[in-house]
């Protein structure tokens, strides 16, 4: 019997500003492919489905108890990674094609999907095994193995920015639970000491490499133009911004990304201000909603969840948003609902979908 | 139910969500704050920048690698070209821009106009190229001019400069604009649309070395698309130097024999496996290439009917003639099958069953042993002992020499050729091998294909009677202050002493005795040793030889010398096609080739 308490505690505000994302995302693209000539308009046509896809998959997420889906967490994240390491191995074999996986017409980068399945199987840990004493470093040995594994998988994709992303979300999570201070401090201090002894291993090549991800005005010829171009295109949008379809800096030179990583960039140019900050209220909104569930769900599992979903989407928000300003490193990450690409929409689709999900079942159960 | 309830980590968690908004608060804020930085306090500046948009990436290549010969003379070089460019976006009025160019260059409008036209689609922002290597003079008058010529620059771009000539330009090999297919490789994941690569030769073995690696500048350009100021840049690095085992003036002395006609001179090194000459001819001018050839200049070489693409040095796949005469005869030797002594009688043509095979010389040879049957190239002795040792024992040491397979020179698009065997012929025609193809084999003609690089190799083997070295084409490459080199590589065949000076002495008979049919590559002073080969085309009539050397009906000439007889120093194999007889055609060129390198006159 479907429970009509379900629909009563149904987030609508929630789902209402992750809507309007995406439709401002569908517009900004929609400029996109009208003023470049890099980008075809096949690119909306194919986000507008993308889009369908996804809300097909919330409305199928909303329906499983999120506890059962947490349940089958390390199957589901063992799962995901046997695929990427599949997909590792086709991609070897057939020389420089992408290492996207195939499913009939829909064709989604793996990485993505070992990103949700990642905090799933944290969750799933951390709810097991947290009790009233604080967790030592030792105790943790289950899920620094997950994320050494997922992250290793994930970096030979290569898929630099999702391995960034699962990383940030590992460590901000260890703020939430209860971790013993002494050993967090050992944690610190053996990283420390030991980067610059890996510093000293690295060939001059890696070195700079590195160097050029921390300082990219290092690197002149590519990710310094480009932050150089997107700069000029958000500060150019001044106050009203220069108008829907109307940006010049979008049409011209620099990104080669403009319709996915620097996509932030074309909506600072021709909405201005004014349109970053609506936008910027709305990923706010999503964010806000997100917790309030946390803060409201009635067992441990809803709410750690919740905030798992929570910082999955706040730390790309915020590296994308980030890096379109020049403040972080240019690195491969997409604006979630914003940027054009199915993979990510579908996931971030997903994760939201487990918010609501949970945000419906904050009561006990009696079943 | 799976509900595993946690009460300690509920209340951790409710704790610490109200620090977790303020903290997400304040992340959005800053970069709300970072925003009202761009847009408002700095929008106006941001908003000069882009209506001039103004920042802008030139790539510069790297100066490519230099290829040098054995003693360091160089075999290509670069020189500055000078290209002139318009960038679409920066010329607002581009007829009236052309015509001006026009008549600064003196040189009519409809070129330049077709070179824009086919820059069409793409970026306005990207320069098209509209006409290369422009004089001091055209150069100059551009550059006086430059304040009226909005969008319009002059590059400065290093240009490939051969020294050689058509004949070696399939050894160094051509540039090229980089193709769809290729830019999906591996091999070439670091390069980028319109860059210019090595398709063949030299210049494509060595691309990896010769590319460097290139830099670029971000410049500030002004309002009329001149470039104003550099805001970065990164140098290039220029290509490493390749040292070849060219000897050049011999390859350039090889060219010159060449000179209107098809074929190919290879000289060897026996011991060391170094090419001192690879020329084929005809060949094609690689300075057309120098920038990537235009597709109206690139029909007319691939619509040539004499092939000047193709690389006969080690593409072109022929019989080898009387050539192969020596191989089969090492084979009897070695195997112990025959006496060398014992005389056969020759009368001008040997009947097998219901078949005659004719022997090149009419009234017949008379009685010769092995030594004569070489010296004059006997074909009835060949036939008989060809029908006596079988073709699974020529096979075996035509193999041994390296026949049938590829030599493993540096040169990628070398033919492996064939030596039949009754397996072969099985699998690939599906009928049964024939005693009589065996007696036609025996003297090079039928199903065995060799090019002139593997008949060198394989004499090289016969030189020195203990290994066949690898054609080695690149002696070093120097890497800045590094340099690697290439060691000989050598393959063991173990040939017994007696038998190789068996044939080195019927192999000087050939060039030095009386009826030899190499004595045009006698030299005095030196003992030269050789063979002849004068491979009868396919479908040609048996003795009916026309005199017309351009005909394509004609034999191909051979000829594969050794000198000196006593220490081999030098080995050189020489094919003409439809050239006719090997000893009348293709043993002078040896000689002259010897000469060269062995400094004699």
């Amino acid at each position: 019997m479907f429970d009509r308490r379900l629909l009563i505690n149904f987030d609508w505000g929630l789902l209402a500003a992750l809507l309007m994302v995406t439709a401002l995302g569908l517009l900004n693209l929609y400029s996109i492919c009208s003023s470049s000539w890099e980008v075809s308009s096949v690119y909306f046509y194919r986000q507008l489905y993308w889009v369908a896809l996804g809300l097909v998959v919330i409305f199928c997420v909303i329906p499983v108890n999120y506890t059962a889906i947490i349940r089958y967490a390390y199957y589901l994240h063992a799962t995901s990674l046997l695929i990427l390491v599949v997909v590792i191995l086709i991609g070897k074999t057939a020389l420089g094609s992408q290492r996207w996986l195939s499913l009939g017409p829909i064709s989604i980068q793996p990485s993505e999907l070992a990103k949700i399945t990642f905090i799933l199987a944290l969750c799933k840990f951390y709810i097991e095994n947290s009790s009233a004493k604080p967790f030592r470093l030792i105790d943790l040995w289950l899920p620094f193995f997950f994320l050494l594994l997922t992250f290793f998988l994930i970096y030979i994709q290569p898929d630099l920015g999702t391995g960034g992303i699962i990383v940030l979300v590992f460590f901000s999570l260890l703020f939430f639970v209860r971790v013993d201070k002494k050993s967090f401090f050992v944690f610190v201090l053996s990283s420390v000491v030991f980067l610059p002894l890996l510093w000293a291993f690295l060939k001059d090549y890696q070195k700079k490499r590195v160097l050029t991800f921390l300082n990219p005005e290092l690197d002149p010829l590519r990710s310094g133009y480009q932050i150089i171009q997107s700069k000029i295109a958000i500060g150019s949008g001044s106050f009203w911004g220069k108008g829907f379809t109307l940006g010049t800096q979008s049409q011209l030179r620099f990104l080669p990304e403009q319709h996915t990583d620097f996509a932030f960039s074309v909506w600072g140019e021709e909405w201005g201000f004014i349109g970053c900050v609506v936008l910027l209220l709305l990923f706010f909104l999503v964010l806000y909603r997100g917790l309030g569930i946390a803060f409201s769900s009635k067992n441990a599992s809803g709410a750690l969840l919740s905030i798992c979903v929570v910082l999955l989407l706040f730390w790309q928000i915020i590296i994308n948003i980030g890096m379109t300003i020049g403040l972080f490193p240019v690195v491969g990450v997409p604006l979630p609902f914003f940027s054009y690409g199915g993979s990510s929409m579908l996931t971030s689709m997903f994760a939201v979908g487990l918010l609501l999900n949970i945000s419906m079942r904050k009561f006990k159960y009696q079943r | 139910m799976y509900l595993p309830s946690n009460p300690s980590l509920e209340k951790d968690l409710n704790k610490k969500i109200p620090l977790a908004v303020t903290l997400v608060f304040l992340c959005l804020f800053f970069v709300f704050f970072r925003l009202w930085y761009l847009q408002i306090l700095k929008g106006s500046i941001y908003c000069d920048l882009s209506t001039n948009n103004r920042v802008r990436i030139t790539s510069i290549p790297a100066p490519r690698g230099f290829i040098f010969d054995r003693t360091g003379a160089p075999l290509v070089e670069n020189i500055p070209s000078f290209d002139l460019t318009l960038t679409p976006q920066d010329t607002p009025d581009t007829p009236a821009i052309l015509q001006k160019l026009s008549r600064l260059l003196q040189e009519p409008q409809e070129p330049l106009t077709k070179k824009l036209e086919q820059g069409r689609g793409r970026p306005p922002f990207e320069p098209v190229v509209l006409k290369q290597n422009l004089s001091w003079k055209q150069m100059a008058a551009i550059v006086s001019n430059r304040m009226d010529l909005n969008g319009i620059n002059v590059d400065v771009i290093p240009r490939r400069r051969y020294q050689l000539g058509a004949s070696s330009s399939h050894l160094l090999g051509y540039l090229g604009e980089i193709g769809r297919l290729e830019l999906k490789k591996d091999f070439y994941r670091d390069y980028a649309h319109g860059e210019i690569i090595g398709k063949c030769g030299i210049e494509k073995w060595g691309e990896l070395y010769l590319r460097g690696e290139p830099g670029g500048y971000q410049t500030e350009v002004d309002a009329l698309g001149h470039k104003k100021n550099i805001l970065a840049q990164i140098d290039s690095i220029p290509g490493c130097d390749l040292f070849l085992s060219i000897d050049r003036d011999a390859q350039l002395t090889a060219e010159a024999l060449l000179a209107g006609k098809r074929g190919a001179i290879v000289a060897m090194d026996p011991e060391q496996g170094d090419l001192l000459v690879l020329a084929s001819s005809p060949g094609f001018d690689p300075n057309l290439f120098s920038r990537g050839i235009d597709a109206a200049a690139w029909q007319t070489l691939i619509r040539d009917g004499g092939k000047p693409l193709m690389n006969r040095a080690l593409q072109s796949q022929q019989p080898p003639g009387s050539v192969f005469k020596t191989i089969v005869a090492l084979a009897a030797l070695e195997e112990g099958l025959i006496d060398p002594e014992k005389e056969l009688f020759c009368p001008g043509a040997f009947d097998f069953g219901s078949h005659v095979f004719r022997c090149w010389r009419k009234e017949g040879h008379g009685a010769v042993n092995l030594h004569r049957a070489i010296v004059e190239s006997c074909d009835v002795y060949f036939y008989q002992l060809g029908n006596a040792i079988g073709i699974n024992t020529i096979a075996k040491y035509a193999a041994l020499l390296g026949l049938g397979g590829k030599t493993g020179i540096e040169l990628e698009e070398e033919k492996a050729g064939l030596v039949p065997t009754p397996e072969w012929k099985l699998k690939r025609y599906g009928s049964k091998w024939q005693r009589g193809e065996t007696i036609n084999t025996a003297i090079g003609q039928g199903y065995v294909l060799t090019t002139p690089l593997q008949i060198a190799a394989a004499f090289c083997g016969i030189a020195n009677g203990s290994f066949v070295p690898k054609p080695r084409l690149v002696l070093k490459v120097k890497e800045g202050t590094e340099t690697i080199s290439y060691a000989p590589e050598k393959r063991a065949i173990g040939l017994s002493p007696r038998t190789v000076s068996f044939i080195k002495d019927a192999l000087a008979g050939v060039v030095n005795e009386p009826r030899g049919t190499g004595s045009r590559a006698r030299i005095d002073g030196i003992t030269v040793a050789g063979k002849t080969g004068t491979a009868q085309v396919v479908g040609m009539l048996q003795g009916s030889s026309s005199a017309d050397a351009s005909s394509v009906l004609n034999d191909h000439a051979w000829f594969v010398a050794l000198a000196p007889v006593e220490n081999p120093r030098i080995v050189v194999s020489v094919f003409i096609e439809n050239g006719g007889h090997g000893g009348s055609v293709a043993a002078p060129l040896a000689r002259e080739v010897i000469k060269k390198i062995l400094h004699l006159n």
